[in-house]
C-alpha cells in the first residue's frame, strides 16, 4: 500500500527566477542594446528609444491579452494618462520629474483600476468594445478639458532631468528602466497569480470550479498591467516632452495591440520585437513613400496569415521544429 | 464535518437532486455511487457552489457554517477541494504550473509540489509537460495533485476511476487510502462499484436523484440482491 512520502522534486539551477541559459540571453541582449548609442546616430538612438517605450506598452498589453486573454483597446489612454500627468506635474505644477514620473504611473494604475472595475466581466469583444469605449471617454477628456489638458494643442515642457538631457544618457536610462519592467512583467507572469492568469484564458468556467475568483485576479491583472502601461508613459513623456490628445488615442491603443501582436502574443518579449518592427518599418517606408501607411497595412496583413503566432513565437516554433 | 440535509436541486424546470441528506465525518471516505444520470455531479457541484445547478432548499453545513449561497472560491478558500469529472486541466499549462498556481514552488508548509511528486512519482517525470500532453492515468494523478495543493480538509472527488486502465484504479486506490490515513476526508462520487467499495468507509446509493440506500461499505458489499437491484451489479 502506497504511504505518503515525500520524494524532493528535482530542483534546476536558478539565479533571480531565471535559469542560466536565460541569464546569459538576457545579459547578451542588453549588453548589445547598451552599445548601440556607440555606432548609432542620435536620431537612430531616438528611434531606439522610442521601441523601448512602446515595447513596454506591448508588452503590459500582452499581459492581458497573451496571459489572460483579453484584448484591451483602452490601454493607450492608461499610457496617455501617464504621459499627460507627468507633463502637467513637471511643466504647470513645478514638481521635480521624480515626483512627476511616481504621479504619471499611479495616476495610470488609477485609470486601469476604474477600467478593470467595468471591464472584468466581459470577455472576446465584450471585452474590446469596452475597453475601446473607456479609452474613447479618456479622449474626450482630454480634448474637451482644454483649461488643464490644452486640448487639441496639447502641453509641452521640459521633463528631462538635467543628466538625460543627452540622446545617449537618456536612451541608457531608457533600457535600464525597460529592462527593470521587463525583468518583473516576466515573473509576474511567471508567478503563481501569472499562472492563474493562463488557467483563466485556457478556460474561466474551469478556474471557477477549481475555487480561483475569476473576476479578482482579471481585475488585478489589469491593475497590474495598467501600471505597467503606466511605467511607458511615463517614460514617453519624457522622451517627447509634449503630449496631445493623439497620445491617449484609440490609434495609440491599436499600435500597441499591433506591436504585441507582430511580436508573438503571449511571448511577452515579443513586444519589443514588435516595436521595433513597427517602428522600422514607418520610419524608414515613410522615408521612401507618402503612402506607408498603406504599406504598413499590407504587412499588418500578411503578418496575420503568414505567421499569426508573430515574429517570435514563428522563431520559436522553427526551433523547436529543428530540435525535434 | 460536511453534513447536507434534504438538499434540492436542479437545473431550472428539471429536478434532479431531492431531497438528499449525507454525511462526511473527519477522515472519513463516502462514497456516493450511482448510475448515470442519477445526480450524482450535480450534487457535488452543489456543495461546491457551482451554478448551474441551483439549490432549491435544503442545507449544506461545513463544519457548522452554512455553503448555501457561497461562491466557488469562498468555498475553497474553507479547505474544501474538487477533483472535477474529466479532470479538467489546462491545456497550455505544464505539470508543474497546475501544482504552483497560488502556491510557490518554495511553500514548506502543507502540501508541497515535493509531497504531490512523492505520492506520484510519475508527474515528476512528467513535471514540463503540458496539461494536453498527458495519458489518462497521469492527468488523474494531476487533478488530485492540483486540488491537494490549497491543503483541503475535505475533497469531493467525481469519478476519479473513470477511464483508467485497473493498474492505475488500484494506484488510485491506495492514494486515497493514504489521504485517509493523513486525515483528509473525501467524499467520493462513483460509478466504478468495486473501486468505491475497495476503499469507502460508509456508501450511499442515489436513484434519480433520492437516496435509496445507505450503509456501511462492508456490509452492502455483501448484499448482493441489493447491488444487483440498485446498481445493475452481480
Amino acid at each position: 500500500m502506497t504511504t505518503i512520502a515525500t520524494q524532493p522534486a528535482l530542483q534546476s539551477r536558478t539565479f533571480a527566477g531565471m535559469t542560466g541559459r536565460a541569464v546569459a540571453v538576457a545579459a547578451i541582449v542588453i549588453a548589445v542594446a547598451a552599445a548601440l548609442p556607440l555606432v548609432l546616430s542620435n536620431y537612430q538612438v531616438g528611434l531606439a528609444t522610442e521601441i523601448l517605450i512602446f515595447g513596454v506598452l506591448a508588452m503590459s498589453i500582452d499581459i492581458l491579452a497573451g496571459f489572460a486573454g483579453r484584448t484591451s483597446l483602452g490601454h493607450g489612454a492608461i499610457f496617455g494618462v501617464s504621459t499627460y500627468v507627468v507633463v502637467y506635474a513637471t511643466a504647470q505644477a513645478g514638481l521635480s520629474p521624480a515626483t512627476s514620473f511616481a504621479l504619471g504611473i499611479a495616476a495610470a494604475t488609477l485609470v486601469a483600476v476604474v477600467f478593470g472595475l467595468l471591464a472584468v466581466r466581459t470577455s472576446g469583444v465584450y471585452f474590446l468594445l469596452l475597453t475601446l469605449a473607456l479609452g474613447m471617454i479618456v479622449w474626450g477628456i482630454c480634448l474637451r478639458w482644454t483649461q488643464v489638458t490644452g486640448g487639441e494643442n496639447g502641453m509641452r515642457g521640459d521633463v528631462r532631468p538635467e543628466w538625460l538631457v543627452s540622446h545617449r544618457a537618456f536612451y541608457w536610462a531608457v533600457l535600464a528602466a525597460a529592462s527593470l519592467v521587463s525583468y518583473a512583467m516576466w515573473r509576474f507572469v511567471r508567478s503563481p497569480f501569472g499562472l492563474t492568469l493562463l488557467g483563466i484564458r485556457d478556460s474561466e468556467s474551469r478556474m471557477r470550479s477549481l475555487g480561483y475568483n475569476v473576476s479578482v485576479h482579471l481585475f488585478v491583472g489589469f491593475a497590474v498591467s495598467g501600471f505597467f502601461a503606466g511605467v511607458a508613459g511615463a517614460l514617453y513623456a519624457m522622451f517627447n516632452n509634449f503630449v496631445s490628445p493623439s497620445t491617449v488615442a484609440l490609434a495609440q491603443s491599436v499600435e500597441g495591440v499591433l506591436m504585441m501582436i507582430a511580436g508573438g502574443v503571449g511571448t511577452l518579449f515579443g513586444g519589443f520585437v514588435g516595436a521595433a518592427a513597427i517602428i522600422a518599418l514607418e520610419n524608414v517606408v515613410s522615408s521612401y513613400t507618402e503612402r506607408w501607411q498603406m504599406v504598413l497595412g499590407i504587412t499588418f496583413i500578411l503578418i496575420m496569415i503568414f505567421t499569426p503566432e508573430g515574429i517570435i513565437g514563428t522563431l520559436r516554433a522553427m526551433l523547436k521544429r529543428k530540435e525535434r | 464535518m460536511l453534513e447536507v440535509r434534504d438538499l434540492n436541486s436542479g437545473y431550472g424546470e428539471a429536478h434532479v437532486v431531492r431531497g438528499v441528506s449525507l454525511d462526511v465525518g473527519a477522515g472519513e471516505i463516502v462514497a456516493l455511487l450511482g448510475r448515470n444520470g442519477m445526480g450524482k455531479t450535480t450534487f457535488i457541484r452543489s456543495i461546491m457552489g457551482l451554478t448551474p445547478p441551483q439549490i432549491n432548499s435544503g442545507s449544506i453545513t461545513w463544519r457548522g457554517e452554512s455553503l448555501v449561497g457561497l461562491r466557488p472560491h469562498d468555498i475553497a478558500a474553507r479547505k474544501i477541494a474538487i477533483v472535477p469529472q474529466g479532470r479538467r486541466l489546462f491545456p497550455s499549462l505544464t505539470v508543474i504550473e497546475h501544482l504552483t498556481m497560488l502556491k510557490s514552488a518554495r511553500a514548506k508548509t502543507g502540501w508541497t509540489v515535493d509531497r504531490v511528486f512523492g505520492i506520484f512519482p510519475r508527474l515528476a517525470e512528467r513535471r514540463h509537460h503540458r496539461g494536453g500532453q498527458l495519458s489518462g492515468g497521469e492527468r488523474g494523478m494531476l487533478a488530485v495533485g492540483r486540488a491537494l495543493m490549497i491543503d483541503p480538509q475535505l475533497i469531493l472527488m467525481d469519478e476519479p476511476s473513470e477511464g483508467l486502465a485497473p493498474v492505475m484504479v488500484q494506484h488510485l486506490e491506495e492514494i486515497v487510502l493514504g489521504l485517509k490515513r493523513e486525515g483528509l476526508s473525501i467524499l467520493l462520487v462513483e460509478q466504478n462499484l468495486y473501486s468505491a467499495l475497495a476503499v469507502a468507509d460508509r456508501v450511499y446509493i442515489l436513484e434519480t436523484g433520492k437516496v435509496v440506500h445507505q450503509g456501511d461499505a462492508a456490509t452492502l458489499s455483501q448484499q448482493t440482491d441489493l447491488l444487483f437491484q440498485r446498481l445493475g451489479v452481480q
